[in-house]
């Protein structure tokens, strides 16, 4: 009786201990940083080109609520690509495309030997196919003119982003709506009304003389991606504009005559900066920050800009260091941005908890890479997961010191939740794949398959 | 088959019961009867009589036996808080806030939908117990009993909206969705078990009619359960959609003291059984209630399936926390119940399950000798 109690502990030693080898084999394997990996692949397949500039001059008729645009992209094919597509979804739902031309070739957006809308399975994102084989390792140019219809309640002319539901600007211009894809834009907006106007954008912002227009050029400068570009134009009877300097950083506010205090926000920043600047390093938008102060509670983080209520500034300022700067290379790896920013906000309390070593979830690996958007979870489980590195790497100013290391060396290097895990490695020598496939992938380290499923080009006449 | 067994059983305790009454009924009535005979004697027989009788009953009936039912307000006031959060939380989320976007930016939003439903509370309950009375003399007894009470409340609430939002002073500026939460079924309940002992002190108004007066003490054995489902469901112009199902269930029991008070009037209507009526209030709390809590979450929007979140479960002490927000269209402040393990002592103390109320029961007592 014995030996067989020996044999079976001798098997169920070895069967643990194959389950964790297995598990080591496959988590190295979800190693997302070689050169052209399986998701970059997929990303290539997905998204097709590679988008080198952007080029928008938008003409705003705010008393005929509408803007048109003339865009003009300038990119390149992925790999291994030849059919290029965009996204830009005003097109689907109404009738906007007024022109497009391809390498000057004029195509038809309802013809569909020139065009056609696509999805992929596994995104809700839709895209423009454009029905021509191009070549790699040249510049091509895509020009679309279309018109944009505004709501006539207000003359705001703004983004409509909205991260946590994967919506970016292909809502304004026609981009690809994919984190990993970073380009320079340069967005004009002419202003055709007689009531002076406000501007405030990322990058640098320029105003152009002009007779017939209010004319006003944003330069992001630095390739970023492109729901992280801020805009907004309002009327300025309505608003008070203000701009200081803190702590070196040239900041410009605007906000409702009525609304939330500018001064109440200035005063907030005058502690935040220094102290994300002390804590992660210079600021990371050398033209420094715009804020939209708006008095209704949210916000949205863009590349050098917010547009945010009193209660969300620093949040959405933080997102400065972790979001619009050291950037996630999927949609569904975004939750590390809200993940270190709710961490960093809430583990200045010593009794918050770091996740549990028994929590098992799939919030990430149950969305597809391609996915836009991201899982809600990453506000509170994920700052719990973020503390969890925290307690392992000593504690919070251990974690914060790694935070700017990140930072520092990754900013505008895009990368996964693997490639967080990996710099932790490099930084530390803290392995913690394992725990962050239990609590992300829902312990099956077998999620970078999806070859086969999510491969699958579903082409529609998508078209209203 | 084992419904039907189960409705066969009630039916024949109805029926037993009625029988009961019945019997007793015609006791009474033959009582009466008796009880008029004794009109056609003198007066001086009659007290004398009722002096003999007494006494022989006195010396007879020492034991007696109770059974009551009856009515009895309630009010758990603090499972009424913690398990009314939700509804105080989104009438303050989507009511209030609706309603001052609406009247602040009446260019700018517009509305349409309602909530339907509320929380019901429990305002009552229908005790039922028995107690086994002990005279020590012709006026004083002694009693030990018990009681046990039990009621459920379900709610159904449903938040149903459609908005259509361009406020230039907002974040995303153009919102246009339909959404609908329902918290349904929400469901709350308490039990009570209640060992008690008592002191009765009774005046005879005449042959049959007592009158009593008596102080019980005893101990209360308190649960609760609290459980709901959340659906919620938003559809944007942008089309997107998304959808959240949570559900939880959280359990309790503690032990705490139970004190009452009160008068009743008995009617002897036979020899050995009477009927009476009681009136009181008793005092019943229970605190450091102990008990296992379960949750669950899922959620899909139109850029993922449907991603649940693995059963949480735990134990501990539950205890009500005090939350408050400050928003543009007003203030909240509520206490929440179980979203957290309580395990401080302020939160544990902060939570009791409440029995007490007005009582009133009616009831049989046998003389048993």
């Amino acid at each position: 009786m014995r030996i067989f109690k020996y044999v079976f502990f001798c098997f169920l030693i070895s069967f643990s201990a194959l389950a964790y080898s297995n598990q080591s084999v496959l988590a190295e394997n979800l190693d997302d940083t070689t050169p052209y990996s399986e998701l970059d692949q997929l990303l290539a397949e997905t998204f097709r080109i590679d988008i080198k500039e952007i080029t928008v001059i938008f003409d705003y008729y705010p008393d005929d609520s509408y803007a048109e645009g003339k865009a003009s992209i300038i990119f390149q094919m992925r790999l291994g690509q030849t059919i290029p597509l965009i996204h830009f979804d005003p097109a689907l739902r109404y009738d906007s495309i007024l022109k497009i031309k391809l390498n000057g070739e004029n195509l038809n957006f309802y013809d569909i030997s020139d065009i056609q809308v696509v999805e992929f399975e596994g995104s809700a994102q839709k895209a423009i196919e454009f029905q021509r084989n191009l070549p790699e390792n040249i510049d091509h140019t895509l020009e679309i003119n279309y018109r944009l219809f505004l709501p006539e309640d207000y003359p705001r002319f703004s983004p409509v982003v909205h991260d946590l539901q994967g919506r970016g600007n292909e809502e304004r211009f026609p981009t690809l709506n994919s984190p990993e894809e970073l380009c320079r834009h340069v967005l004009d907006f002419r202003v055709h009304g007689q009531k002076p106007y406000v501007f405030l954008g990322s990058g640098l912002v320029k105003k152009i003389d002009s007779l017939s227009t209010q004319h006003w050029r944003l330069e992001t400068e630095q390739e970023v991606a492109s729901y992280t570009v801020m805009f907004v134009l309002v009327p300025e009877e309505d608003f008070v504009y203000e701009e200081q300097e803190i702590n070196g950083i040239p900041v410009r506010m605007a906000a409702f005559e009525n609304g939330d205090s500018i001064d109440e926000a200035f005063a907030q920043l005058e502690e935040w900066l220094p102290e994300l600047e002390e804590n992660l390093g210079p600021f990371p938008m050398p033209r420094g920050l715009s804020v939209f102060l708006t008095s209704i509670y949210g916000g949205m983080e863009y590349y050098g800009a917010a547009i945010s209520s009193l209660e969300a500034l620093k949040h959405e300022v933080f997102h400065m260091y972790f979001g619009c700067s050291t950037v996630a290379k999927t949609y569904r790896d975004t939750w590390m941005d809200e993940a270190i920013n709710e961490w960093y906000e809430h583990s200045v309390d010593p009794d918050f908890y770091s996740m549990s070593s028994s929590y098992v979830s799939n919030w990430v690996g149950g969305r597809s890479p391609i996915s836009v958007g991201f899982d809600s979870r990453a506000y509170n489980e994920g700052s719990h997961i973020m503390q969890a590195v925290a307690e392992r790497l000593g504690g919070r100013q251990e974690m914060i010191a790694f935070l700017s290391y990140l930072h520092l060396n990754y900013s505008f290097a895009p990368f996964t939740t693997f490639g967080f895990l990996d710099y932790l490695k490099s930084y530390s020598g803290i392995d913690m794949k394992n725990e962050f496939i239990n609590w992300l992938y829902n312990g099956n380290a077998d999620y970078p398959d999806y070859t086969d499923s999510y491969h699958e080009l579903i082409k529609k006449d998508l078209r209203k | 088959m084992n419904i039907f067994k189960k409705k066969h059983q009630w039916f024949l305790r109805i029926k037993h019961f009625l029988v009961l009454i019945l019997v007793m009924v015609l006791m009474a009535s033959v009582n009466s009867l008796y009880a008029y005979s004794y009109h056609q004697e003198s007066d001086s027989q009659i007290q004398h009589k009722f002096q003999k009788q007494r006494e022989q009953n006195n010396k007879k009936n020492k034991l007696i036996f109770e059974i009551y039912g009856g009515y009895s307000t309630l009010s758990p006031s603090d499972l009424h808080t913690g398990a009314q959060y939700s509804e105080n939380f989104y009438d303050w989320y989507y009511k209030d806030r609706y309603q001052h976007y609406s009247s602040a930016y009446s260019d700018y939003f517009h509305f349409t939908g309602s909530k339907t439903g509320e929380f019901q509370k429990i305002n009552n309950a229908f005790p039922i117990g028995f107690r086994i009375k002990f005279s020590t003399s012709q006026r004083v007894a002694f009693s030990l009993g018990f009681q046990y009470i039990s009621k459920e409340e379900i709610s159904n609430i449903k938040y149903s909206y459609q908005v259509r939002s361009a406020i230039p002073d907002e974040p995303h500026f153009v919102e246009d969705y339909i959404r609908v939460l329902e918290l349904s079924p929400l469901s709350i309940s308490i039990k009570g078990y209640t060992p008690f002992m008592g002191i009765h002190y009774a005046i005879p108004l005449s042959r049959s009619l007592l009158l009593e007066g008596f102080v019980t003490g005893g101990l209360l054995f308190a649960r609760f359960r609290f459980s709901g489902t959340h659906t919620f469901t938003e559809t944007n112009i942008y089309e997107y959609w998304e959808e959240s199902i949570e559900e939880y269930e959280y359990k309790g029991k503690g032990i705490g003291y139970s004190l009452g008070t009160g008068v009743r009037a008995e009617w002897l209507a036979v020899r050995n059984i009477g009927l009476f009526i009681e009136s009181g209030y008793s005092f019943q709390k229970a605190g450091r209630i102990f008990g296992p809590g379960v949750y669950d979450y899922c959620y899909s929007d139109s850029n993922a399936p449907q991603i649940c979140e693995p059963t949480d479960s735990w134990e501990g002490y539950w205890g009500l926390s005090s939350v408050s927000l400050s928003r543009e269209w007003g203030d909240f402040s509520g206490k929440r119940l179980g979203a957290y393990r309580a395990k401080t002592k302020v939160a544990v103390k902060n939570f009791h399950l409440d029995l007490s109320g007005f009582q009133l029961r009616i009831g049989l007592s046998i003389r048993i000798r």
